[in-house]
């Protein structure tokens, strides 16, 4: 190693070991940025996939308490007067043309 | 020139060749090995005993990192069972109705395994297991931990309970697998259309069975309201009429979409293994029945769109008719000479015959292969059934065709064919969502089909499908009343009662087929078990539930 420092050393030598050395260590430092980056990307990732199963177990959570066979039993049990919708409800919102008025019977 | 193979000189002249390279690579290591020796002599002459303690550093150290890459290479912490196993596992799609509310999807969860050959203490882990998991039997744990395969299942899907005892016990050799698990949140009541996956999440049945692993989720033609009704309804008249099974089918003409689809008996999709074979059928898509009096329809729309007939003309019906030695007779016949529209009114067997004896084999033949009877209905559900035909077409299949009896058809074929005789046009049938209309083809003239929803009309209004029409809805109807066919002879006592109804007759949007399988009679139908006392009323029921939430129905209410 000791023609390293030796006064007589080629200048243009001593310029590509540095050059060299510069390339390395930023080349390790790039490295370390990129794993860096690649660990948040899964950190990310990770955080995503389970907000992701979170919702989804929501979703579920959000079907069972909106199944129509649980709504009709709370229907039955807290609203026993809501009745299914019939055509008379419907032809309120028909043009009047189309509505037939009820013929009253006239009680002699 | 290259040498053949099998040319022993070539082969003794390749040895010779292969013997020198080594005897002279030998040679040169021999002349090189005291030039080196000297070499590392004169190094550690000149090396001092810090150069020396550096060395043997460095050396320690890459006998280390090599040792630690050997390991790395040959040791698996996760056993061959596993990996295997785990490839196995899927995630099944994500299933929604029409509108976006979830039939089907997977919830997170564990299952615990363990990886016997690095438990310690078997007879601990044993009993730490039994404790944790109490259902395990311990004869079970302890014969599947002395195996020598390395990986075993312990216990498949968890509870988050379960999970945190387990996690707090610190179990050596046992682990923890993420897995998903499917979860049903209408429970039955979808479970013949989408069907059931297995433990490791591969349909079985159903929409899920043979999709793609790359589908996510799969937006149905379904709609969980219509379905819901349909059900209770289904189950209301099963109950009441003590039935051994039914089914209902809606269908949305233009698009070709299914929109409800209930077949009962059913099953739970949670522990189908549980139920009986014959509940996990599903009657809409693979069962194929005699449907009775509604493939009248299909008659009468042969006569006029092949001009063999007109409403009009007047048949005979005082006597029955005699072919070979069968009689064909009508149910609770008037008599008389009737037109061609009263008969389908009355449903008249006799008149039904004539028209089809009239038109010939070929042509009922060339007819219903037209509307799509003869083959196979081609659904995202894998379990369509082929219809059955009769064997040899004779002039007696001839006349009982026309009545429906003499050839099996599935629930789905029957839906089709309607709406295609009550449009004209052919649609195909979907479980999927569809934005679009579906790609028609004309099958029959526009005059036909006005003619079938008008006779349709006419019979919901004073035939025997008058239970079937709903006050200000638009409803036509044709019931079918078919006698079951066991060990070769027909029941005369046990019937499959079936409605098919079309709303707004004026514009069809919607086929509706309610069937219901050997129901009772009772004070209520005065002592009948026809189609008309049971499975109109319910097609009647369900067309006024099912209206009201439907996008298109008849205007001309009130």
């Amino acid at each position: 190693m000791h023609f390293l420092f030796s006064p007589r050393m080629n200048p243009l030598f001593a310029l590509s070991v540095s050059v060299a050395v510069l390339c390395l260590i930023s080349v390790m430092y790039v490295k370390y940025q990129a794993d860096m980056l690649h660990r948040a990307v899964q950190t990310l990732q990770r955080k995503k996939n389970m907000l992701t199963e979170n919702m989804m177990l929501l979703d579920l959570e959000w079907a069972f308490l909106n199944a129509p066979e649980r709504l009709e039993r709370l229907q039955k049990e807290l609203l026993p007067n809501l009745q299914p919708v019939t055509l008379t409800q419907m032809i309120r919102a028909l043009p009047p043309e189309l509505v037939q008025k009820p013929s009253v019977k006239k009680r002699k | 020139m290259k040498q053949p193979w099998f040319d022993i000189t070539y082969l003794r002249n390749t040895k010779a060749r292969f013997i020198c390279a080594k005897h002279q690579a030998l040679s040169a290591f021999k002349a090189c090995l005291p030039m080196v020796t000297s070499s590392a002599l004169k190094l550690l002459s000149v090396m001092t005993k810090r150069h020396i303690l550096f060395a043997c550093f460095f050396f320690t150290l890459l006998a280390l990192l090599a040792s630690k890459m050997v390991f790395l290479a040959s040791h698996r912490p996760c056993s061959k069972g596993l990996q295997a196993l785990l490839r196995k596992t899927v995630t099944p799609p994500i299933f929604t109705d029409r509108h976006g509310r979830l039939l089907a999807g997977n919830a997170r969860t564990y299952s615990v395994y363990a990886h016997t050959k690095s438990i310690k203490n078997p007879r601990h882990t044993v009993a730490s297991l039994c404790k944790l998991f109490p259902d395990l039997k311990k004869t079970v744990i302890e014969k599947n931990l002395t195996k020598n395969g390395g990986f075993v299942w312990i216990k498949r899907h968890i509870t988050p309970r379960q999970r945190r005892a387990f996690l707090k016990a610190g179990l050596r050799g046992c682990f923890l697998q993420k897995e998903v698990r499917r979860v049903y949140p209408h429970k039955n009541l979808f479970c013949h259309a989408i069907g059931m996956t297995d433990i490791d999440g591969h349909g079985l049945s159903g929409l899920s069975y043979g999709l793609d692993k790359k589908i996510t989720h799969v937006t149905t033609s379904l709609d969980l309201s219509l379905q819901h009704i349909a059900y209770c309804e289904l189950k209301k008249y099963i109950d009441h009429f003590n039935a051994k099974a039914g089914n209902v089918l809606l269908v949305h003409i233009p698009t070709g979409e299914i929109r409800a689809m209930v077949s009962l008996p059913d099953f739970n999709p949670y522990h189908p293994h549980k139920t009986p074979a014959h509940h996990l059928f599903n009657r809409n898509l693979s069962g194929v029945y005699e449907f009775g009096s509604v493939m009248k329809i299909h008659n009468v729309a042969m006569g006029l769109e092949q001009g063999v007939t007109s409403l009009n003309q007047s048949f005979d019906t005082t006597h029955p008719l005699r072919l070979g030695h069968f009689r064909v007779s009508d149910f609770r016949g008037k008599g008389g000479y009737v037109t061609l529209h009263d008969a389908f009114v009355r449903s008249s067997n006799i008149v039904n015959a004539r028209v089809a004896m009239a038109a010939g084999v070929n042509l009922q033949k060339a007819f219903f292969k037209k509307i799509g009877l003869f083959e196979r209905i081609m659904l995202e559900a894998p379990e369509t059934a082929s219809p059955l035909l009769p064997k040899t077409w004779s002039e007696t299949t001839l006349a009982t065709l026309s009545y429906g009896y003499g050839m099996a058809l599935t629930p789905l074929h029957l839906a089709q064919s309607v709406a295609t005789l009550s449009t004209g046009f052919f649609r195909p049938l979907t479980l999927y969502k569809r934005n679009k209309p579906a790609p028609a083809k004309r099958m029959i003239s526009k005059r036909t089909a006005s003619i079938i929803c008008n006779l349709l009309q006419k019979c919901a209004s004073q035939g025997n499908a008058r239970k079937a029409s709903v006050s200000g809805y638009d409803v036509g109807s044709k019931t079918g009343t078919a006698n079951l066919l066991h060990a070769g002879t027909y029941q005369k006592r046990n019937n499959r009662v079936t409605c098919v109804s079309i709303f707004p007759t004026q514009k069809p949007q919607y086929v509706l087929l309610a069937t219901l399988d050997s129901p009772q009679p009772c004070a209520e139908t005065f002592g009948f078990a026809t189609a008309g006392w049971i499975a109109a009323p319910l097609a009647g029921a369900l067309v006024k539930r099912l209206a009201p939430l439907l996008k298109k129905y008849t205007s001309n209410a009130g």
